[in-house]
């Protein structure tokens, strides 16, 4: 029975983590971080350059993700290919298609819950902190994000896809609701905090006012967000000549 | 002059060669450290505090950027906004104008200045993809010959020497031109309220797209309003952290019958 070594899949995380994005094209968009991520893997599997090359050109079909929580797709990349060299009958179409159905649902998963979320509620902590703040946000996010990125990849490969359901289970969904809500709050406080002049209550009351029929108009689509920032440019600029 | 002196010369090339290396999605440290890190304006206006010494004043002008683009997203690889670019361009850029020109608005320069940046910063993307293109194309021609070897220089080398030189320069070269163009506009309107105002309601128009993105329903309005009135009245960070917790606690406890009640 073959298993990829720790020591590969270490070297595999750490490829991904650094080299994910690095090689970004508008073709295939992270192809190639794929193909490197894979690299040690498949050489653990597998012996003689001629199949190796033969195993990582399978991975050459597009690929793109978003790459903080797309760990979990590689991470069951390995487990694939594992399964593949263990004579389990996967085919390389198969382990295609299992990595494009999780690529695209992880991708909307991570820039909603992590970019759009969980980085600005951060973000918002650390603005009021001063230097404090801003060392604190690259260790909780460049150290403990990047441990949780890889516990993600390697829960993924121990546990295929069992490692995977509790990112599309209720919890989930009620916790990216949590980060959104969450984030917004945090961030409205910051800009109450530090977006405003002080002093200017009336300059307060036109901006957020200004602000909410902006966001309304923006759902409602009546208004793109290039026409939103002339008409707002433009009240700033009234409210200027008036005062 | 400024820019005569070498050392300032030197510093300016070591903003541009950290912007960059953050890279906007392709970057060549990681994504993490990169863009979600090194790129955000936060950081980028630290490190540009360190760079020049003066922590204090960068960071004052780098939080209303941050602001303004707290939930950027780049969906399918499409960047709206190059934020890299807007934060080591930007706030480096208007840093040097408000010194020469002695603007009294350093946080509506920094994002005016920010916002050219940012969106003409993705034209610097765009080359880095080109740039990229060229990787690929020498990678798949070595996986092709078989030599699996050769994937470290494409995937690591090679953008990391790309970003560093040709993003770096670029960035830097934008700083030292835009600079001397944005002191002569500082001088004419860096004074005036409608510079001002207009600086100061940039980041209002970040809000209003965030709480497009973030916000369900009307209730959400509501309870950004009263963040931001908190927030005006003195309510310290680590507090609205606490109550952002307390939100977030709230809202993951929600019960089946709330959330069946809000959809009627």
């Amino acid at each position: 029975m073959k298993r990829v070594s720790t020591a590969a899949l270490r070297r595999s995380f750490l490829r991904w983590f650094i080299g994910g994005a690095s090689v970004f094209t508008q073709g295939r968009m992270q192809t190639l971080g794929l193909v490197y991520a894979m690299e040690p893997v498949i050489r653990d599997l597998y012996e003689g350059e001629g199949e190796i090359t033969a195993r990582l050109s399978s991975y050459r079909t597009f690929f793109n993700t978003e790459p903080q929580i797309g760990a979990a797709v590689i991470g069951m990349a390995a487990a694939l290919e594992e399964d593949r060299a263990n004579g389990y009958g996967m085919s390389d179409e198969m382990m295609r298609t299992v990595r494009n159905g999780l690529m695209g649902s992880l991708a909307g998963l991570g820039d909603t819950m992590l970019v759009g979320a969980v980085i600005p509620a951060v973000l918002c902590t650390a603005l009021g902190m001063g230097i404090a703040g801003v060392i604190g946000y690259i260790l909780v996010y460049g150290v403990i994000g990047a441990w949780l990125q890889y516990r993600l990849f390697l829960r993924v490969y121990r546990q295929r896809e069992d490692g995977l359901t509790f990112l599309y289970g209720k919890k989930t969904e009620a916790a990216v609701r949590a980060c959104r809500h969450g984030a917004l709050f945090c961030i409205a406080a910051a800009f109450g905090r530090y977006g405003i002049l002080p002093g200017d209550i009336a300059g307060l009351v036109i901006a957020c006012l200004l602000a909410a029929a902006g966001a309304y108009l923006l759902k409602k689509q009546k208004l793109s967000t290039g026409q939103l920032l002339v008409c707002m440019c433009s009240a700033a600029i009234l409210y200027s000549l008036l005062q | 002059m400024f820019y005569n002196d070498g050392m300032y010369l030197l510093q300016i090339i070591c903003i541009g060669i950290i912007g960059g290396l953050a890279g906007s999605i392709a970057s060549p440290v990681g994504t993490t450290w990169g863009n979600y890190i090194l790129g955000r304006p936060l950081i980028a206006s630290f490190l540009i505090g360190l760079i020049v010494k003066d922590v204090p004043g960068v960071l004052a002008m780098g939080i209303p950027v941050q602001l303004m683009w707290m939930t950027l997203v780049t969906p399918g690889g499409v960047v709206p906004v190059d934020l890299r670019c807007a934060s080591y361009g930007g706030i480096t850029a208007a840093w040097l104008a408000v010194y020469y020109s002695g603007c009294p608005a350093p946080a509506s320069a920094a994002v005016i200045a920010a916002l050219c940046f940012g969106y003409a910063g993705t034209r610097l993307f765009a080359l880095e993809v080109r740039i990229n293109g060229y990787f690929e194309k020498k990678a798949l021609e070595a996986l092709d010959a078989g030599n699996t070897r050769h994937l470290l220089y494409t995937n690591i080398i090679g953008p990391f020497l790309s970003h560093a030189l040709v993003s770096g320069m670029f960035l830097s070269a934008a700083i030292l031109l835009f600079s001397r163009l944005y002191t002569v506009f500082l001088g004419i309107v860096g004074s005036s309220a409608a510079f001002h105002y207009a600086g100061w309601v940039l980041p209002f128009w970040g809000l209003a797209q965030m709480t497009h993105a973030l916000s369900e329903d009307g209730k959400w309005f509501a309870a950004a309003a009263l963040a931001m009135i908190l927030g005006y009245a003195g309510m310290p960070v680590p507090a609205a952290a606490v109550l952002c917790l307390l939100v977030m606690i709230r809202e993951y406890r929600r019960t089946p019958e709330e959330d069946a009640e809000e959809e009627i």
